[in-house]
């Protein structure tokens, strides 16, 4: 990174773990709450992205201070006004609770797992026991699990609004240009809640293809988390036009700058390709039946987290980009930035990093709710055969 | 077929957005030529030191450059008077303290030094050199009635070591502030014919709690002595009155001084939410304790 571009990539790529970890509240919670059905077999996967990805967006924020050993000193000497201290807060407060949604829900799960015949290392049968904590299924037990979860369900959704507005926040109490901005907090819990339905779309693509769960990843769910996955980019696609049309309308010296800088400037070919391309695109495409169907669905949502992965970066770097104070008298390298090899590498470890959690998670527990899904047929069915 | 289609579109998308080249849009890598400068400064508190600077053109004008190595001699330009080497800070500045053995040695005597810029991959080749003559540059604090002074002198040893005074040395003083050095000598002030120089100090300057502030005496680039600079801290200022707005509790006060409404409001949010997540891990407890009695 640059004197200028103090927050370059690793800033850009913490913003973006953070947005694709609110899925976990959107899928848990906000589907769970409204009883929405369907959304059953996407609740573990979409837990464990929100756990990998909080994760290492706590990790990411670590390696951009560039003195990983000084972390501390943000605790002991916690300033209470800054919104830094609260991004802390929140994430770590979010971490927790998405470990406890992704935790919960799987106890019949483990408890399944333990009891079953299935032939698996001994260490590892040990490890659904201990996890399982006794469950036996009894009333008590499953009125107890039931309304813990409903509490971390409504608990969960202020708390992830709170952590990806906080993380506007970080930006929108300057006043630099492209962040100076009252449309912030829900511009970003709108584009994060976007993402993260791209990523579970993502995941569910992948494992039905690889794991051959078609049975619970059907084309009807993958219908429904479209129509989902439109609703939310068109909701993001307003804040997009205010947060742009409306700079660009006024054209106030430095913001005309910046908006010039993106509309036309140095970031014009990627501004416009995420704007198009991780955004109208997928609307466009989504909109129409075929457009809906698993594969087309994948291409789209590997469009819309790339898109939004490179929106964070058009977010923080060119910003900081154009100081107040003029650049006279440095050398020519300075004036602009590009991430260093470096700094690629160590993001590209971070993505992958958050993928390899999810893989680990992915191996040592049913990506589907089981018990969750019995129940959901022995429903349908009682339903079924009532007159 | 259509997936073809599909995979072509989304192809072109991803090109698009990795087209990230215009943003790395540098120069060129060519040898530049550089400007080397080189400068002798003595300072009470630093010792003495040889400050270079490499300076090249960039779009139109001369700027600092970074990270460059200099080699430093004593004497002429060659291996055996090298004294050290050290690369340029970001101002393109770099500064080598020359060791007090090789100063003494030459007391007496102008004494030449130079700097080199060798095998650098970004920039040609480039030497300076400089004589200087060390000279000793004394001030004392005085308290006369209810003046205080400087009593400034500047000598050089001759070439029996005895001190000779230095006449007619343009001299500033100034006070040390948080962006820069306040000038507090107006006019030009100059050594006499005995090397001295007698300075009434201003009584209106403010200083720290303690009325404490950092004076500089300082002669500047002088052609044949280069920079001699004095730095003594006497209790000469106003006091400084700390400004009891800066302990109310606001926003930007410091971390001691947090608005009570933010405390409140952040630790009972913070209270609220843990509670129910103590209570939440509480019942996982609960559960795996009922599932104990079930199993008796």
């Amino acid at each position: 990174m640059r004197d200028y571009s103090i927050w370059g990539i690793y800033v850009s790529n913490f913003v973006f773990f953070v947005a694709i970890s609110l899925v976990g509240s959107l899928i848990s919670a906000i589907l769970k709450l409204t009883n929405t059905d369907w959304r059953s077999p996407l609740t573990r996967i979409s837990e464990m992205i929100a756990v990998a990805s909080i994760s290492f967006a706590a990790i990411v924020i670590i390696i951009d201070m560039g003195r990983p050993d000084r972390f501390l000193n943000v605790i002991l000497h916690a300033r209470l006004q800054s919104p830094i201290t609260w991004d802390v807060i929140v994430i770590l407060t979010y971490l927790v609770i998405s470990i406890l949604l992704l935790y919960l829900p799987m106890l019949p799960d483990l408890a399944i797992m333990r009891d079953s015949e299935i032939t698996i290392p001994a260490w590892q049968r040990k490890m659904y026991r201990i996890l399982a904590m006794n469950w036996k299924g009894t009333e008590r037990q499953i009125s107890l699990l039931k309304r813990s979860e409903v509490r971390l369900s409504i608990l969960i959704i202020p708390v992830a609004f709170g952590i990806h507005t906080v993380t506007s926040w970080l930006f929108a109490t300057t006043l630099r240009p492209g962040w100076d901005s009252t449309n912030f907090g829900p511009y970003f819990v709108s584009g994060a809640f976007m993402v993260g339905a791209g990523a579970v779309i993502a995941a569910m693509y992948i494992f039905r293809k690889f794991m051959h769960l078609e049975k619970y990843f059907t084309d009807r769910l993958f219908d429904h988390m479209a129509k989902l996955l439109v609703l939310l980019s068109l909701v993001y696609l307003y804040f997009n036009v205010n947060e742009y049309f409306i700079p660009a309308y006024k054209m106030k010296e430095y913001e005309a700058e910046h908006i010039h800088e993106l509309f036309y400037g140095n970031y014009a070919p990627l501004f416009w390709s995420v704007q198009i391309g991780g955004m109208i695109i997928p609307i466009i495409v989504l909109l129409f039946p075929k457009g809906r169907r698993p594969t087309p669905m994948f291409f789209v949502s590997i469009l819309v987290i790339t898109g939004a992965w490179f929106k964070r970066f058009l977010i923080v770097v060119p910003t900081l980009s154009e100081p107040f104070i003029p650049m006279d008298r440095v050398p020519e390298s300075w004036k602009h930035y590009f991430p260093t090899y470096a700094e690629w590498s160590i993001t590209i470890g971070t993505l992958a990093g958050a993928l390899l959690i999810i893989t680990f998670l992915v191996r040592f527990f049913p990506i589907v709710p089981m018990a969750e899904t019995i129940e959901i047929k022995h429903k349908q069915i009682k339903q079924a055969s009532e007159p | 077929m259509y997936q073809g289609v599909w995979l072509a579109v989304c192809f072109t998308v991803f090109l698009i957005l990795f087209d990230l080249t215009r943003l790395a849009a540098q120069d060129p890598e060519e040898k530049r030529r550089a400007r080397l400068s080189l400068e002798y400064m003595s300072s009470n508190v630093q010792g003495n030191q040889l400050k270079a600077t490499v300076k090249s053109k960039l779009e139109g004008s001369y700027v600092g450059i970074p990270e460059v190595k200099l080699n430093f001699y004593r004497n002429e330009i060659n291996e055996d008077n090298f004294i050290g080497s050290i690369a340029t800070d970001t101002k393109g500045v770099a500064l080598l303290s020359v060791p007090d053995t090789l100063d003494t040695v030459h007391q007496g005597g102008v004494q030449l030094y130079g700097v080199s810029l060798e095998n650098d991959p970004n920039f040609q080749d480039a030497t300076q050199e400089l004589e200087v003559t060390p000279a000793t540059l004394q001030v004392d604090m005085l308290e006369e009635d209810s003046l205080w002074v400087l009593s400034i002198s500047l000598t050089k040893a001759d070439s029996n070591g005895m001190s000779q005074p230095i006449a007619d040395i343009p001299v500033k003083i100034y006070v040390k502030r948080m962006f820069g050095s306040m000038l507090v000598s107006e006019g030009i002030e100059t050594t006499d014919e005995t090397g001295l120089l007698r300075f009434e100090f201003p009584q209106d300057v403010p200083g720290d709690k303690d009325g404490k502030i950092a004076v500089e005496v300082k002669i500047e680039e002088d052609e044949v002595y280069g920079t001699l600079v004095y730095e003594l801290t006497p209790s000469w200022g106003i006091p400084l009155l700390v400004d009891q707005k800066s302990q109310i509790r606001e926003l930007w006060s410091s971390r001691a001084n947090a608005p009570i409404y933010l405390i409140v409001v952040v630790n009972v949010l913070i209270l609220v939410i843990w509670t129910v997540i103590a209570d939440v891990i509480r019942q996982i407890f609960w559960i795996r304790k009922l599932g104990r009695e079930k199993s008796k």
